[in-house]
């Protein structure tokens, strides 16, 4: 399980990627449900080439000190067989309105019956902000 | 102006390395967040135009003037 609070230096909030193994093939799909507290959706994408999780990371402008919060699931993560997984993501503006907080639930599949050995998260655009963390749980020696 | 960089964690040793991104992985990143845009915005498209058929036939349902066709596929897919 990864979990993670990330705050993008740019000054819109951008979408995270994850890759595994450093894979870019088109071997990710995902289902999710999306709302930000005056709409809601929900879409699907397959054969991605990568984990795409919308406004994961706060913007800037933000409130200070906020972040965007993450978690992904991926049980059975050595096992030889494609890898579903799950993730759950707030982001909270500490402000009124549309737009300044989402929730986003998400399942997900990548297949490939590899071992995942690495991960990787990378904002679309930007950087991640200083005070950014990430904790990597439920492996040997993490 | 040097490229970002990125944190490589190895969890069996603890190493830890900053590590800049080499032209071509900014290259690959900025090709992946047009990529995602474009299908975005394609499926933003898509939700709209979506909407304007459902007023469309509900507006015509409630003056009794016929469905076209895609108007119809809402109704009965």
């Amino acid at each position: 399980m990864v979990r993670a609070s990330i705050r993008n230096i740019a000054a819109s909030s951008t979408n995270l990627r994850v890759r595994v193994n450093g894979l870019t093939t088109t071997i990710y799909s995902s289902t999710f449900v999306f709302g930000d507290g005056s709409a809601a959706y929900s879409n699907r994408r397959s054969s991605a080439t990568g984990l795409v999780l919308d406004d994961t990371a706060v913007d800037n402008g933000a409130t200070a000190n906020t972040f965007g919060s993450f978690e992904l699931y991926l049980p059975s993560y050595t096992a030889s067989q494609n890898k579903p997984l799950g993730t759950f993501y707030t982001q909270e503006n500490n402000a009124s309105g549309a737009g300044s907080s989402y929730i986003n639930a998400n399942a997900g599949l990548i297949r490939t019956t590899a071992a995942i050995t690495e991960i990787s998260l990378t904002l679309e655009s930007g950087s991640m902000a200083a005070g950014s963390s990430f904790y990597l749980y439920g492996i040997s020696k993490s | 102006m040097a490229n970002p960089t990125r944190i490589e964690v190895n969890c069996t040793t603890g190493e830890v390395l900053e590590i800049e991104l080499t032209d071509e992985e900014v290259a690959q990143r900025e090709a992946d967040a047009a990529a995602h845009a474009a299908a975005e915005a394609q499926r933003q498209a898509q939700a709209e135009a979506t909407l304007a058929l459902k007023e469309s036939a509900r507006a015509k349902l409630i003056s009794g003037q016929l469905l076209n066709a895609d108007e119809a596929a809402l109704l009965v897919p």
